[in-house]
């Protein structure tokens, strides 16, 4: 069973910190992402859980055991590359067969993964060519051939996708997903696009600045993100964050007079910023916030407009292509339960008066269940399997 | 029509400047020295006479040592490049691992490369002085008996061609650095996660890589071993009686001290046949083999 257990993972190098001591569990058989932006600890993480870096402090341990001081081929792991890290002098069989040569496996029992590689990934014709005579997509199946012929139930990705075009991309995505669910392996799989991280994992872990900022299965992440951070680095376009000031009502977005969006017991409040989903806004003839659209991003199935709201960008995304023309004046509406409140301080969500029902965010305007409905983040149906068991509250 | 005549007249007078000096330098001495081969040295009143193949015969049945120095150029090419080359490759694979002073090792190792060859030359001469040279002063640490390096026949010529060693290492040792940088350092990291020691990761992964420097390295070598003379003429003078001469030092020698030009022609286009075919050798029978990114 590889469930890997991070304790309190380290890494410095000289006077900066890598990575800061992070907890992270992942369950047997999930496929588990690292998100995050460049310089975020992501790699790090996987390059200590290969082995091929030293952690400055903190035990790894895989399927029960510590493997903190072991080399990479003793962890029972395999790893495919960023860049694939084909052999190139190699044919494709020989490429694949690498590592069970070195391990000594015995020539029948190579031939008989060799076979089952190649058939999983279609790699039956190009055998004998040497990487430099594949495509990028046939590459990345060797690199991807080469980590399974191992059998190991771990496997490690550091952003295998990225050199792929776009098209391609999707196509592996889905590729990946299948062969480890096929496989039956724990996959941590390391990516800077979020798309990516939300279409394929059962857990994603977004990092930022060399500490988890939230540890969630994608629904949650992108419907209940934790911090401004997880806001604004999920979805396309992210979430819409505003400030908000105090008014004689209640909240509004600074800048603004009105709506109140929350409304405050008279205590003193902290700045506050107010997030909300580009697509839970929509344009209604009722009361809302009042927006000057500025511009259009037409994307085929729907529209982004980019509006002005007391000085403050706001994107919405509204389905087919909007009439709305640039300079046009708008009223965007949308239900409380897509408000999200942080703290501009340290970005944390806040709860607004739990305690008192009266202080829950208004309802900005009637807006249909038809429109809530197709608000909500569409789930590929084949997305059926339940989250993995997460470990308790997140580490940030 | 015209026209094109013209086209073709600026494409010559374009190509003419460079043409000059190939044929002046290049093409027009090879020629000449290849025909000068066929005729006797003209001394004083006595012109030229064509002599046909007699200074080939001469070189292989009347010139010990002529012999003598091919023997010697043979050995001097089969010690020192498979010796220069192979120390070369050492040090590139150590320079390129993390280590505290790379740079300094590195520099310390091209250095030799950077000096004149006669100044090489000069700094070995003091350490094979007999008496009170380097290494004398070392045996005698050690209680051995006192050795002319140079002096000695036995020893002359391998003296000599210690000094070329160590002179050429560095320099293709910086071919060798260059090529192992350009290798991603994720194929190291992918042969450790297959358990590959290494050893393994160098037999396998790195020699077949580094192979088209290799050639590249291995042609120039052989060139330079048959074209060596500036640090016999400063060390030893091919002395003691042709111990340490070699192939181009002897063409010199009967070219310029005992002015027998004709006979050094015939001699400089034995020394050209045998360039022409180990390179071309090397190129074609190697070729196959190399894997080319």
């Amino acid at each position: 069973m590889p469930e890997v257990v991070l304790d309190g993972l380290t890494r410095r190098f000289g006077e900066t910190t890598a990575l800061a001591g992070i907890d992270l569990v992942i369950a047997d058989g999930a496929f588990a992402v690292l998100l995050g932006p460049s310089g975020c600890g992501k790699s790090t993480t996987l390059r200590l859980i290969a082995g091929l870096d030293t952690a400055t402090s903190g035990r790894i341990r895989i399927d029960g055991t510590d493997v903190t001081d072991r080399p990479p081929a003793k962890r029972g792991l395999s790893m495919v590359f960023q860049n694939y890290a084909l052999f190139p002098h190699l044919s494709v069989a020989e490429n694949i067969l690498f590592g069970l040569k070195v391990r000594r496996v015995p020539s029948a029992e190579r031939r008989r993964r060799l076979e089952r590689a190649a058939d999983i990934l279609g790699l039956g014709q190009l055998l004998a060519r040497k990487p430099a005579q594949l495509s990028g997509g046939q590459q990345q199946r060797v690199a991807l051939a080469r980590a399974i012929v191992a059998e190991s139930r771990l496997c490690l990705m550091d952003e295998p996708l990225s050199n792929l075009d776009a098209k391609l991309r999707a196509e592996m995505r889905h590729e990946i997903r299948e062969l480890q669910r096929r496989l039956d392996m724990t996959m941590i799989y390391v990516t800077h696009d979020q798309a990516e991280a939300l279409s394929m994992a059962d857990q994603v872990v977004l990092m930022r600045d060399g500490r988890i900022e939230q540890d969630a299965a994608p629904a949650e992440l992108y419907e209940r993100p934790a911090t401004a951070f997880a806001a604004s680095f999920v979805g396309t376009p992210p979430m819409n964050l505003l400030p908000l000031e105090a008014s004689a009502g209640g909240l509004v977005v600074a800048g603004t007079t009105g709506p109140v969006l929350a409304e405050t017991d008279g205590a003193q409040q902290p700045d506050l910023l107010l997030g909300i989903r580009p697509e839970a806004l929509q344009p209604q003839d009722g009361p809302g916030l009042p927006v000057t659209v500025t511009d259009l991003d037409y994307q085929g199935a729907d529209t982004v407009l980019v509006c002005d709201l007391g000085g403050h960008t706001l994107l919405a995304r509204v389905p087919g292509h909007a009439a709305a023309a640039p300079g046009s004046k708008l009223q965007l509406a949308c239900t409380a339960a897509d408000l999200a409140f942080f703290s501009a301080a340290d970005g944390r969500r806040v709860a607004l008066s739990a305690a008192d029902t009266t202080n829950q965010p208004r309802i900005l305007g009637g807006v249909t269940s038809w429109t809530r409905s197709h608000c909500s983040p569409p789930r590929p149906s084949w997305r059926s399997s339940p989250p993995p068991p997460r470990p308790g509250p997140s580490s940030s | 029509m015209d026209r094109r005549l013209l086209t073709t007249l600026y494409a010559w007078l374009l190509v003419l400047p460079a043409m000059v000096l190939l044929v002046a330098f290049t093409h027009y001495p090879t020629v000449a020295t290849f025909w000068a081969s066929f005729f006797s040295t003209a001394r004083g009143r006595r012109p030229a006479n064509f002599l046909g193949l007699d200074h080939y015969r001469r070189m292989i049945t009347d010139d010990p040592v002529f012999l003598q120095v091919v023997w010697n150029n043979f050995l001097y090419a089969l010690v020192t490049i498979p010796l220069s080359i192979g120390i070369a490759l050492l040090m590139a694979l150590w320079v390129n691992e993390r280590l505290a002073g790379r740079g300094f090792l590195r520099m310390a190792y091209f250095t030799p490369t950077v000096l004149p060859m006669v100044a090489a030359a000069n700094i070995w001469l003091f350490f094979y002085t007999p008496g009170f040279g380097l290494l004398n002063q070392i045996i005698a640490l050690f209680g051995g008996p006192e050795v002319n390096f140079l002096g000695s026949p036995e020893t002359a010529l391998w003296s000599v061609m210690a000094v070329s060693v160590w002179k050429e290492a560095g320099f293709f040792m910086i071919f060798y650095l260059a090529a192992l940088q350009s290798i991603p350092p994720s194929l190291k990291e992918a042969a450790k996660l297959e358990g590959a020691s290494d050893f393994h990761f160098v037999r396998r992964i790195v020699l077949p890589l580094l192979m088209p420097t290799t050639l590249f390295v291995l042609v120039n070598a052989v060139i330079g071993a048959f074209r060596v003379v500036d640090h016999i003429v400063a060390m030893t003078g091919g002395g003691p009686s042709n111990a340490s001469s070699l192939l181009l030092f002897y063409i010199y020698e009967t070219g310029f001290k005992f002015w027998d030009t004709s006979y050094a022609a015939a001699l400089t286009v034995v020394l050209l046949a045998v360039l022409i075919t180990v390179s071309v050798l090397q190129v074609t029978v190697l070729d196959k083999r190399i894997h080319y990114r």
